[in-house]
């Protein structure tokens, strides 16, 4: 046990070391390429006949294909693609796509798999425009007062496909006055494009869309009223950035954070460790070294070299006046009293 | 087992009248006194000059009856003299007179190995920590009545102790000063 408290800290550093390389070695073995096999001896080719065709034995399924379909409209521009809805995104049997006027239907129903069903939804709205829509009203309406510090009554957007909108929910508790100018606001802006989503009455909601103007085209929806709390809902699963989507980023790369946040913990429990074995080391030195008297002063025993035996030594070591320094005193003390 | 303060400083009022007194106060506090001496001038003559210019004041003294505490104003008396006579002397004959400690001086009842190790030790020491070891150890006065002495506050004694303490024991341990 001496021995061990003597190199205490050599132990100490000794384990920090080990926690480091493992810690090092799990990391980078985590993110690091996978380690290549030894070759395996190959037989000798047998020669292709003439003629030979490798068979194609790969086949997307009809999910993949109506999957691979709409990215492509997605990432093309002009496609006119506007949004699409699947009964089921793993085995899809029926699906819903929205179509503007310039879309190449042709071609759509061409690559399309016979095996589900196609509904084509007549668009006004590319989904670029309403996702442009969204995004705007998010960055002007929503994160601009957030920013502030205040509260937005705009609080979310998402969009239709079906009916190829956007809606943008606003705060029901707010004061009418206030819905009535961030509405009126919305609708000069954006128009058609978007529907609101409010707790006004029907009646009031019809008074101000005759405010506004005498368009049939600016429609305002009071039917989500009744149910503010699933649209809000839904808009949160659409939000980009929000906390549901950074978590699930978060979660693809668990296993790199995995094997470093087990690494951390080892090394913080070895180094847990190790200082409570300093510490209780110290703690028993300084009990043997030191036991403080009832006059404040400290008293030492056990080691050698105690605080103890270091003043029993020096107490020891003292000296005293020699006999004839003694016998030289005295005699100036009886001069100085002689007199009196 | 050093005298109770009372009796000590009984002793220290009743001197001028009693030789017993004095003869009781000399066999208490000689041999720290002249520790304490000898611990500054390293001169065993000088020492027993200062302890005895140190007992000759006492007694010049008119009054003692306001001395509170013997010890400590004993050990300070001589502490003060042996200071003001080592200032009286030249740098080279202090030099000397270390020189002529070690060779000569030393007592014969420095048989055993650690204690002279331990004297040698405290001579390197430095000067402050020196008085507070020799006071507190060898003048069995507490850290208080050390940091009224020497004018320095409670913590300070104590850290210097503690320092002190430190490295005799590192002087010790490695065997060599």
């Amino acid at each position: 046990m001496k021995a061990l408290y003597k190199y205490r800290f050599v132990l100490f550093g000794v384990i920090a070391l080990f926690a480091m390389l493992w810690i090092t070695c799990g990391t980078s073995q985590a993110r690091g390429p996978v380690p290549t096999a030894t070759p395996m001896p190959t037989a000798t080719p047998t020669p292709t006949p003439e003629g030979w065709k490798p068979e194609e034995t790969y086949q997307p399924t009809s999910t993949e294909k109506v999957r691979q379909i709409w990215q492509s409209l997605y990432a093309d521009y002009e496609s006119g693609y506007a949004g699409h809805e699947l009964d089921n995104w793993m085995d899809t049997k029926e699906a819903i796509l929205a179509l503007t006027k310039d879309a190449d239907r042709e071609a759509i129903l061409k690559e399309w798999p016979k095996d589900v069903k196609l509904q084509i939804i007549d668009a006004k709205y590319t989904f670029r425009e309403l996702e442009a829509v969204v995004f705007e009203i998010d960055t002007t309406w929503y994160y601009a007062f957030e920013r502030k510090g205040e509260e937005s009554i705009v609080i979310g957007t998402g969009i239709n496909v079906r009916e190829n909108y956007v809606t943008v929910c606003i705060d029901r508790t707010a004061p009418t006055r206030v819905q009535k100018k961030v509405i009126s606001d919305l609708f000069e802006r954006y128009g058609d494009c978007i529907r609101i989503d409010s707790s006004m009455s029907a009646e009031e909601l019809r008074e101000l869309e005759s405010e506004l103007v005498a368009d049939d085209s600016y429609l305002i929806d009071s039917i989500f009223s009744d149910s503010s709390k699933a649209i809000n809902k839904n808009y949160y699963d659409y939000k980009p950035n929000d906390s549901l989507l950074t978590f699930t980023a978060y979660t693809n790369n668990r296993g790199a954070y995995k094997v470093m946040s087990r690494g951390a913990v080892i090394a913080l429990a070895a180094g847990l460790a190790a200082a409570i074995l300093v510490f209780a080391f110290v703690l028993r030195r300084q009990a043997m070294q030191v036991r403080v008297t009832a006059d404040g002063r400290e008293v030492a025993g056990g080691e050698p070299y105690s605080d103890a035996e270091l003043e029993r030594l020096a107490r020891a070591a003292q000296e005293d006046v020699s006999e004839e320094g003694r016998n030289r005193i005295f005699a100036a003390y009886e001069r100085e009293t002689r007199g009196n | 087992m050093p005298a109770d303060q009372n009796q000590l400083t009984q002793w220290l009022h009743e001197m001028k009248q009693s030789r017993e007194a004095f003869a009781a106060l000399y066999a208490e506090m000689s041999r720290p006194m002249y520790t304490v001496a000898c611990r500054i001038l390293h001169n065993r003559a000088d020492a027993e000059d200062a302890v005895q210019e140190a007992f000759m004041k006492l007694l010049r003294r008119e009054r003692t009856d306001d001395i509170e505490n013997g010890r400590a104003y004993l050990l300070q008396t001589v502490r003060n003299e042996a200071l003001m006579m080592a200032r009286k002397r030249s740098h080279e004959e202090l030099q000397e007179d270390v020189q002529g400690t070690d060779e000569n001086d030393r007592p014969d009842n420095f048989a055993w190995e650690n204690e002279m190790m331990i004297a040698e030790a405290i001579e390197h020491l430095k000067p402050e920590e020196r008085d507070i070891v020799t006071l507190h150890v060898n003048g069995d006065l507490t850290f208080e009545e050390i940091a009224k002495i020497m004018d320095m506050s409670l913590p300070a004694v104590y850290r210097k102790y503690r320092k002190a303490l430190d490295r005799l024991r590192k002087m010790m341990r490695g065997g060599s000063l």
